[in-house]
């Protein structure tokens, strides 16, 4: 009895085992293709093209934490809006941001997610979460202070200062995408000295003077 | 009696035939096309840019270092170390004078911390030793080192966000040792500074990225100084 296998046979057999396996290829790079996708869209990436920083960021937002100012909620976003409304006439901003704007109604929003006051300030002082893989929708976070923690934070003679609220690593690279913004509260009532704060904030303007001393 | 010489189905050549086609249509992958890092923008600002003279200028570059545990590494140990790798081993080894001097490395005279605020803000790079930097780099306690950069700016003149300010971060450990292995991370970091990113899984071309002297998995370069194509990445993103 011959038990050879006929070649027409072994081949359409296995022509029909690689069809079988492309069509469950197929299915599970779809499947996983999607999953990547939701993933690539959602999860978030540096982008130093924008001045939003991160991929999942589509407008420019900013949260407060009002301190002295809790009281007075409305104030606080009108004079953030205004302050921000000057700091946009910077040359910078159509560059960084004028492709994305921002939402008066959405702009500021009272209470940031995880603060973190620090103790001292120095320029590399982290006011938040720091190192992370999920940052917050906040490009600015801006912290208002009273004299007493201004004294303690800022020391006696600094109106404000700037430091990093969130960094996200890429690659070896640990690159802020959230800037802190430390306020005196006599600083939060006069909306000029605000915008320039705020200017250095959201990089349009270097944080200090480009010339070494 | 069974026909043993029975055809084939014409869908079977039709499959080979896909096959064969789809195998010469589909491109290859990129990893034979990688260089390290040659798109990242997060880098620091003044790498664009130049200033003549013989002084730290305003688009050079100042570096201070300072020491957490002055026991182990005093400030001016450090400083020494960190100016003579990045400045004093010799031409093709040292960060310092790449893309016509668009690299201008000059060490300050004391450590960061001794510096007011004023005069701080006007130092690019700051190099910090300590036995552990988890608490800015992540992972495990005294493993990591890192750099941070900072002060993102909108850069004009070429389109987008880069570091006015950059913090080296050096565990006592591996890249705050003061021997060859110091140097290569002390490297290694700056090339981080200066925008280049770790590949790791690429080796081809060789760097000091992806080294095994670093703790990657690379051995086609375990020199402890920047490779040939290392410096042409950072040329690349001069612009």
């Amino acid at each position: 009895m011959d038990r050879r296998f006929p070649p027409t046979r072994l081949l359409t057999v296995l022509t029909g085992a690689v069809v079988a396996a492309l069509i469950a290829g197929g299915i599970a790079v779809a499947a996983t293709g999607r999953d990547s996708g939701h993933d690539h869209a959602d999860h978030a990436h540096l982008d130093t093209a924008s001045g939003l920083l991160v991929t999942t960021r589509s407008d420019l937002r900013m949260c407060v934490e009002a301190g002295p100012r809790s009281d007075a909620p409305d104030s606080v976003r009108t004079v953030l809006l205004t302050a921000l409304d000057r700091a946009r006439q910077a040359p910078g901003w159509s560059g960084a941001y004028g492709r994305f704007g921002y939402d008066p109604a959405t702009a500021v929003h009272l209470g940031c997610p995880a603060p973190a006051l620090p103790e001292r300030y120095d320029r590399t002082v982290l006011a938040g979460p720091g190192l992370t893989d999920d940052p917050s929708a906040y490009r600015v976070w801006v912290y208002v202070l009273d004299d007493p923690t201004a004294d303690r934070v800022l020391g006696p003679d600094r109106p404000a200062g700037a430091g990093t609220a969130e960094l996200m690593r890429e690659a070896g690279n640990l690159f802020p995408v959230s800037t802190a913004l430390l306020v005196r509260q006599s600083r939060f009532a006069d909306p000029t000295a605000l915008a320039q704060d705020l200017r250095e904030a959201l990089g349009l303007e270097p944080r200090a003077p480009d010339q070494i001393g | 009696m069974s026909d043993r010489r029975a055809r084939l189905p014409a869908w079977v050549p039709a499959v080979w035939l896909a096959v064969l086609v789809a195998a010469l249509l589909v491109p290859a992958g990129p990893a034979a096309a990688s260089h390290p890092n040659p798109s990242s923008q997060r880098h620091l600002h003044n790498m664009h840019f130049a200033t003549a003279g013989s002084a730290a200028g305003t688009y050079d570059e100042q570096f201070c270092v300072e020491s957490r545990d002055t026991s182990k590494v005093s400030h001016a140990a450090a400083r020494s170390f960190v100016n003579q790798t990045l400045t004093q081993m010799g031409s093709g080894r040292v960060w310092d004078g790449l893309g016509e001097w668009r690299i201008d490395l000059w060490p300050t005279d004391s450590h960061c911390s001794s510096y007011p605020a004023a005069t701080r803000n006007t130092i690019e790079i700051e190099v910090h030793y300590a036995w552990d930097w988890s608490g800015r780099c992540g992972g495990p306690a005294n493993y990591y080192n890192c750099v941070v950069h900072d002060n993102p700016v909108w850069n004009a003149t070429h389109g987008h966000y880069d570091s006015r300010w950059a913090y080296v971060y050096l565990v006592f450990s591996s890249g705050g040792r003061l021997d060859n292995t110091g140097r290569a991370f002390i490297n290694h970091e700056f090339g981080h500074v200066f925008g280049l990113t770790d590949d790791n899984g690429v080796c081809n071309p060789p760097s000091l990225m992806h080294s095994t002297i670093v703790g990657y998995g690379c051995g086609n370069w375990t020199n402890w100084y920047p490779s040939p194509s290392d410096f042409q990445s950072v040329r690349n993103l001069m612009g």
